[in-house]
């Protein structure tokens, strides 16, 4: 290496370290997201998953409330019981539970007279398993769980046919039905959507403060400042324009998944415009927010994508936050941008209705309010 | 008085950047603020225009305080930074309709200043393009422009020259005299002493944050040691004996004994004669005309912000003007 070389060299190291922010983001961003998919995909404890489930005894014999249970002393359901097949259907839809098992009226009698009858069983009787789409590993986990109990709670009423019933097959079935909009089930589509969305969004947002410390350094805001401008004018003044280009980034990205992959809204459409403007406040008061923690240009680009990446990864964005383990499902609900995923994922795919927004729509207002009045009493005219 | 600052201060963690200023500002006058880099001017200029709470002192806009970020106060200060404040990406007139509307003007009103503006530092036919594609200069011009929009009744200007080309700035010069005939009060931040002396009625020197002088030119002139330095510039070719070693012309040590004559010496062509007095300059001229010597040029030093600093402090400038 000439000295020249090394010179430079050794010109970059220095301003890479004097670099807090930059060097965070280059070493503890890929390490975090490597421990992100090493406990999402697999790893990470091997306990045995718990299934949020919930059951539903239309039947009310002897050998159904034998089987609800077995069911509720299942150490990975845990089932609860609820009354109706609707409120077990709710349940999942919005994601109270993973999975519901109806059983039906006249379960234990038509599954004996099945047992009993010499033709194969025709005439079975069915457990529906309700299962929300993006949970494919918990409903197959809950399923299991269910095939194991049902024979020994059908066993004391059908004496001597039960052990028929091993070689000539189950007295019972399953029916799978999967609670989506128009039970079409999960839309990889309309999830993609939000979660890029909701990504690039951010991304923009960080851009844009960069903008204002840009705007900073070139005297800008001197310039502002010398006339009769309030802060709080400046700051309500960027919180819509940037609020305005992510509503805009929003309607398209819908837009263009409806004619490319067919996405539809098929919850409620006031819902789903009210998660897209309260998500669009968050974006653009987040991004004034880092503007006042950045100094250069440089630092608060590498922070803010930190922050977008791992709130993006947190939100469900990637993959859905049903793969993720039970305690981090939990955890994200502290992130703003799960509940954006959420609400968008719920208006969109999941066919909900308004009331469902309600939730989302307020904690993303809450969170925007935090951000900009945070923004507005960190904010400096100059450096 | 239009502007009325005393015993402002200022301070940077240790350092005191602006320590104990006070001047004023007249309408219908200009007033100079001259220093060195590092004086302090910028941070006083931007404590004037409300940019920079002062430590202590006052500033006061016709008699009143200054107060308050949305001060209307703010509307009759017209603020030319030092530093470019242009959006480049935007056009002239994109730029200029942005920071009007700062000011709340009307439309039609804020479409009348723009020309007005426009036409004042010669963009009008510019003002369509985009301030990237505009050379440094022009870029000034426009920086200036920006302040006039809202009319302002004292217009403060922080080196709006730097770039300039020498006929801009005497245009720039003519509109702002124009300016302070209508009334207007001007403050004029620069290096050179020749700016203030051409438009200010009043210069106010300043250094280490602190005013070393406030008077008028003629003022500060009766301050500085009588210019007592003749140079002349030889015509070498028509000389009658042209002298072998340029640095030392047969007539020079003769010149050096002539009564009035302190010290005499050549450089690249360039006699240098210090006189004990200004009067004995043409019996030098006389005395070259009397050997044979051509000259091509001859002049005596005048005031410059160097020699005034110098006669005031007993330093140089630190720093040569840019
Ligand atoms: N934001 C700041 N933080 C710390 N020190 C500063 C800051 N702004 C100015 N200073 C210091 O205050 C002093 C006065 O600076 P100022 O910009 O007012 O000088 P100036 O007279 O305008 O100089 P110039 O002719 O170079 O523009 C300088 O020593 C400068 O380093
Ligand atoms: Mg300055």
């Amino acid at each position: 290496m000439t000295r020249l070389t090394r010179a430079l060299v050794r010109k970059d190291l220095r301003l890479f370290l004097t670099d807090r922010r930059a060097v965070i983001v280059s070493f503890a961003l890929p390490a975090l997201l490597a421990l992100f998919f090493g406990a999402t995909l697999g790893g990470g404890g091997q306990k045995p998953p718990k299934v949020a489930t919930a059951v539903v005894d239309l039947d009310g014999s002897a050998a159904s409330k034998r089987l609800v249970a077995a069911l509720a002393a299942d150490p990975v359901l845990g089932a609860t019981v609820v009354a109706t097949a609707d409120e077990a259907r709710d349940l999942v839809r919005h994601e109270r539970a993973e999975v519901a098992f109806v059983i039906p009226a006249g379960f234990a009698g038509d599954a004996a007279a099945a047992a009993a009858s010499a033709e194969d069983h025709s005439a079975r009787p069915a457990v529906t398993v309700l299962s929300d789409p993006t949970r494919g590993l918990s409903t197959s986990v809950a399923r299991g769980e269910l095939e194991r109990a049902v024979m020994p709670a059908l066993a004391p009423d059908l004496g001597a046919e039960a052990t028929r019933c091993a070689t000539r097959g189950l007295p019972y079935e399953t029916t799978m039905s999967s609670v989506g909009s128009g039970d079409s089930g999960f839309d990889y589509g309309a999830h993609a959507l939000a979660g890029m969305g909701i990504q690039f969004i951010l991304i923009g947002a960080i851009d844009s403060a960069v903008g204002l410390i840009t705007d900073r350094q070139r005297g800008l805001l001197k310039r502002i400042h010398a006339a009769p401008v309030a802060r709080r004018t400046l700051i309500l003044s960027r919180l819509l324009s940037g609020a305005l280009i992510a509503l805009a980034v929003l309607a398209f990205l819908y837009l263009f998944g409806h004619f490319t992959m067919g996405v539809t809204i098929a919850g409620s459409a006031l819902g789903f415009g009210l998660v897209a403007v309260s998500f669009s406040l968050v974006a653009s008061s987040v991004g004034l927010l880092v503007a006042t923690f950045g100094k250069t240009p440089q630092a608060t680009r590498g922070f803010g994508i930190f922050i977008v990446l791992i709130a993006t990864m947190l939100s469900g964005a990637w993959f859905p936050t049903a793969f993720f383990p039970g305690w981090l499902q939990d955890a994200t609900k502290l992130v703003p941008t799960r509940w954006a995923v959420d609400g968008l994922d719920a208006m969109s795919w999941r066919g909900l209705g308004l009331a469902d927004a309600l939730l989302p729509v307020g904690v993303l207002l809450l969170t925007a309010l935090i951000c900009t009045t945070w923004a507005t009493w960190r904010f400096r005219w100059d450096d | 008085m239009l502007l009325e600052v005393s015993e402002l201060r200022k301070r940077y963690g240790k350092l005191t950047a602006v320590d104990g200023v006070g001047f004023g500002v007249a309408a219908g006058t200009c007033t100079g603020l001259l220093g060195p880099n590092g004086a302090g001017k910028t941070t006083t200029v931007s404590m004037i225009a409300g940019l920079l709470a002062p430590d202590a002192g006052r500033v006061l806009i016709d008699g009143q305080l200054l107060g308050g970020e949305t001060s209307p106060l703010k509307r009759r200060v017209g603020l030319v930074p030092q530093d470019l404040a242009l959006y480049e990406e935007l056009t002239a007139r994109e730029n200029l309709t942005f920071f009007g509307s700062l000011y709340r003007l009307e439309r039609d009103a804020l479409a009348r200043a723009m020309d007005e503006a426009l036409a004042f530092v010669g963009l009008l036919d510019r003002a369509g393009d985009r301030v990237k594609t505009y050379s440094g200069g022009m870029k000034r011009r426009l920086n200036l422009a920006a302040a006039l929009l809202h009319d302002p009744d004292l217009l403060i200007l922080d080196e709006p020259t730097v770039g300039v080309d020498p006929q801009s700035r005497s245009a720039i010069f003519d509109n702002l005299e124009a300016l302070r005939a209508r009334g207007k009060g001007i403050l004029y931040t620069t290096h050179y002493m020749e700016e203030a002396e051409r438009l200010c009625q009043r210069i106010v020197i300043v250094d280490h944050g602190k005013v070393i002088a406030d008077d008028d030119l003629r003022g500060l002139e009766r301050r500085l040691p009588e210019s007592r330095r003749l140079t002349v510039d030889l015509d070498v070719v028509l000389a009658r004996d042209p002298a072998p070693d340029a640095a030392a012309p047969a007539w020079l040590a003769e010149l050096a004994r002539e009564p009035g004559v302190e010290a005499a010496a050549v450089a690249a062509g360039r006699l240098t004669v210090d006189l004990a007095e200004l009067s004995r300059a043409p019996a030098v001229l006389a005395f070259l005309s009397a050997h044979g010597q051509p000259f091509t040029h001859f002049a005596t030093e005048r005031a410059d912000l160097e020699s005034i600093f110098l006669a005031l402090t007993g330093r140089t400038l630190r720093d040569q003007a840019a």
